[in-house]
């Protein structure tokens, strides 16, 4: 068996990765084994960088102050590493766990691998939001109006789509296209009257951003994102049971509407807050359960989880690299898009077709 | 076991199915025939719960299908249905143990004792060896014994299966009809199926229902019938053992076309006319 | 036919009057030649590298664009506006506009909404010449005005001060009054002059870092760009230039907030922003989906030195009134070395000298 961990070359993937199915024997224990572990490394080496510039050691040194109640540093030292540094990491962890897990249970419910957490109107309708809350009506806050847009837009398109009691796959995601559509029409409305001065404002929210997360901010909207990923992976199985297909599915006993619909709101929840705390962050959702599943396959069971893992250190460091690579402040969907763009031709060349619809 | 009590049933404003009645005993399997549009699959659907008829009734051990939850009603029937899509390559044995929902509570996922009994239905169907394989790599006969193992695992007493040879070559019929015939036997089963070629009725069911496509799916006006003797009032046909449903004059009146039925070494068989 | 008007020689005390009388001269002069010579026309280049003929006293130009207009204001060519833009903000500046031109109410605004230029209410005014913003040659509003009304269009985009220097010849030079042009880039220089004489006195290590806040927050002022001039002019140093990365020379850079942290300014300094004051930086709010409690660090928090130019018709330093900028930003950051100047004397004096209206009131000078 060819050692996945060298250069990822079309024709050096094992034939069970191109097939969809994961590595296969001790490899993927090892890999699903790192994965579920890499949160852990990937924290401390976040809290270790930053451009204020603290020494590893002084990291430590600062923590174990604070916590035994000594004064040692600098205070600026201690609001820099446990007041800016320490909210943006975990939102970041936060939010990639959140927006991948949503990812991964919203393929699974709407049967499609192509599918992101945006792709209900999500995006477009949190996007409006902010622009309204930034330039139209200022007295609005920002991260409230994005959310609650968000959830509109995702309402609208699942009520568009429901006929009879069901809600048809095709037609969700269709109406989740026009929905999309209606929103960024009304957002280019708003750009078109905005002054440059909040042009600026609402272009950079929309590519996304954890610069500004603060404890106060986090503690707005953690709780969602914990307690929404938390129902996600306790019904994770069930998801098993909806992705071979509604028919299927209730002839096994599920109640099939009932479930689509827990997941789906869950799913949206976690995704509108995530969207609300950072902006847009572009392709996260989409592209983590498909790196999972190209390690350990399709079994949801395994899948939520790990995505989870796997979201939080991709994201986390992600914003490392938006924070501390260069000088400036970097947008978080550049990089996400630099890196998941040609991650996902390569994916899209290497699994055949049998592995997907 | 099964009652079927005047079901009309269909979809939209067209009405497939017509005032079907018709009675299963414990341990039958039946098949159900007809021409293409006739309503078998409507039929198959709305006993499995998977469709809700516009008038009459399904009881199931006596209780009425329309007052039962799906969760309660899967534990005794299982359906399995035509054409399986393959969204994600599934092993075959996670896919049988999704037949185990109605046994897992609600944030739990499946356990040993789960994962033992469905590798067990995979050793009835000889098809063990599969247990990793996903789905995506398995040929048409070895998934659709799959997906009879996956309503199996369900531990049901009533099977529904719709059209479980489409698709598959001679070879594979033989080998699913063959292990249907003999795990309805082994295990009692209660089994509805439908099928479109009656030899398979006469080798396979203890009895037959055969059901007339409806004239007015071909807009024609119901009131009129098409050919002399043809009842619209309802979709059946007959109903009874297969020798006394397949007959020459049923077989003309469903599909449309003259048979013979000849004996060959005691086997029926239906043959076109010359 | 264009009016000038009569300003009396300011008792601004380091204004060079000899200077000003001879500039007046000058100027009256020139605009008795252009009543002569109706159809003299002359040829400038617009900031894209566009040449036009325009009218000398064109009396229709259209302004789509306020800081050229405001230039236009200084240069007397009130009465020649047959048009204009949607303001922003425009309950700071109406006032103004009032004042300065008292035709004011009357002028049609050609409805705009950020790049839409309304053709046809455009044509009504009749037209010599049209100013608008724009930073290329072939933009769709140019391209239509050109080829359906044949009227020569102005494009203005400054991205350094020293481009205010040509904006006000060129206007000067449509009014027809050039040496009124000079007479204007010399008042602001001459303004500058005084307050830099100033600044320039204060030691550098008592100059105090200045943080700029753009509307983003995070968006600050490059080292080769106006702010920062205007940092500099006030006598107090950009934050940024004691930052050792390369982007600090860029237009606007957007910084983590770690290395505002590390950079610690002494100041913070915010343009013009409808929903931030300093006392939400100083309290550490949470507005307009910003959460300053992270920011109670800082130096400037600390010492309760966080202002803003909260006026921004008064404060546009990319107009003539870069001076009263400056003038405000220096008193706010060097209070000991400004501290015998009077903002509203100033401004007063300031706008008698520049639009021949006095502040606060807007009205025609005595």
């Amino acid at each position: 068996m060819a050692n996945p961990a060298r250069r990822l070359t079309v024709r050096q993937l094992p034939a069970t990765i191109r097939a969809g199915l994961g590595l296969q024997g001790p490899w993927r224990t090892i890999a699903i084994g790192l994965v579920a572990i890499s949160p852990i490394p990937a924290f401390v080496f976040s809290m270790m960088v930053g451009s204020f510039g603290i020494s590893g050691g002084d990291v430590f040194g600062v923590i174990w102050s604070r916590l035994t109640g000594t004064e040692a540093y600098e205070s600026m030292t201690y609001t820099v590493l446990l007041d800016i540094r320490l909210p943006r990491v975990i939102a970041a962890m936060l939010v990639g766990m959140g927006v991948s897990v949503s990812g991964a249970v919203l393929q699974g419910v709407l049967r499609n691998p192509l599918v992101d957490p945006y792709i209900l109107g999500l995006s477009a309708g949190a996007a409006f939001g902010a622009a309204l809350a930034i330039a139209v009506a200022t007295w609005l806050p920002v991260q409230l109006s994005a959310f609650v847009f968000g959830l509109v837009a995702m309402g609208l398109a699942y009520s568009m789509a429901r006929t009879g009691g069901r809600v048809p796959i095709v037609s969700l995601i269709l109406s989740g296209v026009i929905t999309a559509a209606i929103f960024t029409a009304l957002l280019s409305i708003v750009q078109i009257t905005a002054h440059e001065r909040s042009l600026q404002t609402i272009v950079r929210w929309i590519m996304g951003s954890f610069n500004a997360v603060t404890w106060p901010v986090l503690s707005q909207g953690w709780a969602l994102i914990v307690v929404g990923t938390i129902v996600m992976l306790l019904l994770r199985w069930r998801l098993n049971v909806l992705a071979l297909g509604d028919d299927e599915a209730r002839s096994a006993g599920m109640n099939v509407e009932r479930y689509k619909a827990i997941f789906i709101v869950s799913a949206a929840l976690v995704s509108a807050v995530a969207v609300a705390m950072a902006g847009i962050v572009a392709l996260v959702g989409l592209i983590v359960p498909h790196m999972v599943r190209m390690i350990a396959g399709p079994d949801h069971r395994i899948l939520l989880p790990l995505s989870a893992a796997l979201g939080a250190t991709y994201l986390v460091l992600v914003d490392d690299l938006a924070r501390a690579a260069f000088g400036v402040e970097l947008p978080l969907s550049i990089i996400t898009t630099l890196i998941g763009a040609p991650f996902f031709w390569l994916l899209l060349r290497t699994t055949k077709a049998s592995g997907w619809e | 076991m099964l009652q079927i009590d005047r079901l009309s049933a269909g979809y939209e404003r067209l009405q497939v199915l017509r005032e079907v009645s018709f009675d299963v005993r414990r341990g039958e399997i039946v098949a159900l025939l007809g021409p293409n549009g006739c309503g078998k699959t409507t039929l198959l659907r709305v006993v499995g719960k998977l469709l809700l008829p516009a008038s009459g009734t399904v009881r199931v051990s006596g209780r009425d299908i329309g007052s039962t939850s799906q969760a309660e009603l899967s534990k005794t029937v299982a359906s399995v249905s035509q054409v399986h899509r393959t969204t994600f390559p599934f092993t075959a044995l996670d896919i049988l143990l999704t037949g185990r929902m109605p046994y897992i509570s609600v944030f739990s996922s499946p356990g040993a004792d789960d994962i033992r009994l469905c590798q067990e239905v995979l050793d009835w169907f000889g098809i063990r060896h599969l247990e990793k394989k996903p789905i995506s790599k398995l040929s048409g006969g070895e998934r659709q014994l799959v997906m009879i193992a996956r309503a199996l695992a369900q531990e049901p007493r009533v099977l529904l299966l719709d059209e479980p040879t489409t698709y598959l070559d001679l070879r594979n019929q033989i080998k699913v009809l063959d292990t249907i015939y003999q795990q309805a036997r082994a295990q009692d089963l209660t089994v509805l199926m439908t099928i479109h070629d009656p030899n398979q009725a006469f080798a396979y069911a203890d009895r037959a229902v055969l059901l007339r496509k409806l004239a007015a799916l071909e807009g024609t006006d119901p009131e009129v019938a098409t050919t002399a003797g043809q009842d619209e009032s309802t979709s059946m046909i007959a109903t009874g053992s297969p020798s006394d449903v397949l007959t020459p004059a049923n077989v003309a009146e469903a599909y449309g076309v003259d048979v013979d039925v000849i004996e060959h070494a005691h086997r029926r068989l239906i043959v076109p006319a010359d | 036919m264009p009016s000038t008007t009569i300003r009396q020689a300011s008792t601004w005390r380091r204004m060079t009057i000899s200077g000003i009388a001879i500039g007046l001269l000058a100027g009256t002069s020139g605009l008795a030649a252009a009543q002569d010579a109706a159809a003299e026309t002359v040829s400038l280049t617009d900031f894209r590298g566009k040449t036009m003929d325009v009218p000398v006293g064109a009396d229709s130009v259209v302004f789509l664009v306020e800081n050229a207009m405001n230039t236009f204001y200084a240069v007397g060519g009130a009465d020649n506006i047959s048009g204009i833009g949607t303001l922003w903000q425009p309950a700071y500046k109406e006032a103004f506009f009032a004042g300065v031109d008292p035709d004011y109410a009357d002028t049609p605004v050609i409805a705009t909404t950020d790049g839409a230029v309304d053709l046809e209410a455009l044509a009504a005014t009749d037209p010599d010449l049209v100013v608008l913003w724009s930073a290329d040659i072939d933009d769709k509003d140019t391209t239509a005005i050109e080829s359906s009304l044949g009227i020569p269009v102005y494009g203005v985009f400054l991205t350094a001060f020293d481009d205010l220097t040509k904006l006000t010849e060129d206007m000067a030079a449509i009014v027809g009054d050039p040496a009124r042009g000079e007479e204007v880039v010399a008042q602001i220089a001459s303004e500058m002059a005084d307050i830099t004489a100033i600044s320039s006195t204060i030691p550098e290590d008592e100059r105090p870092t200045v943080y700029w806040m753009w509307g983003d927050v995070f968006g600050t002022a490059g080292t080769v760009s106006t702010a920062n001039d205007l940092i500099t002019a006030a006598g107090g140093i950009n934050v940024i230039e004691t930052w050792d990365d390369p982007a600090k020379t860029d237009e606007r850079v957007v910084l983590p907030m770690e290395t505002i942290a590390a950079l610690d300014p002494e100041v913070i300094y915010l343009w013009f922003n409808p929903e931030i004051d300093p006392d939400d930086i100083i309290n550490g709010a949470q507005v307009a989906g910003y959460d300053f409690s992270s920011w109670s660090g800082l130096s400037a928090v600390q010492n309760g030195r966080v202002f803003e130019l909260d006026d921004p018709f008064l404060y546009d330093f990319m107009t003539g009134r870069q001076p009263i900028a400056t003038l405000k930003i220096a008193k706010d950051i060097n209070p000991e070395a400004f501290a015998d100047v009077d903002l509203n004397v100033e401004y007063d004096e300031f706008f008698q000298a520049m639009y021949g209206v006095g502040y606060p009131d807007y009205q025609p000078a005595g």
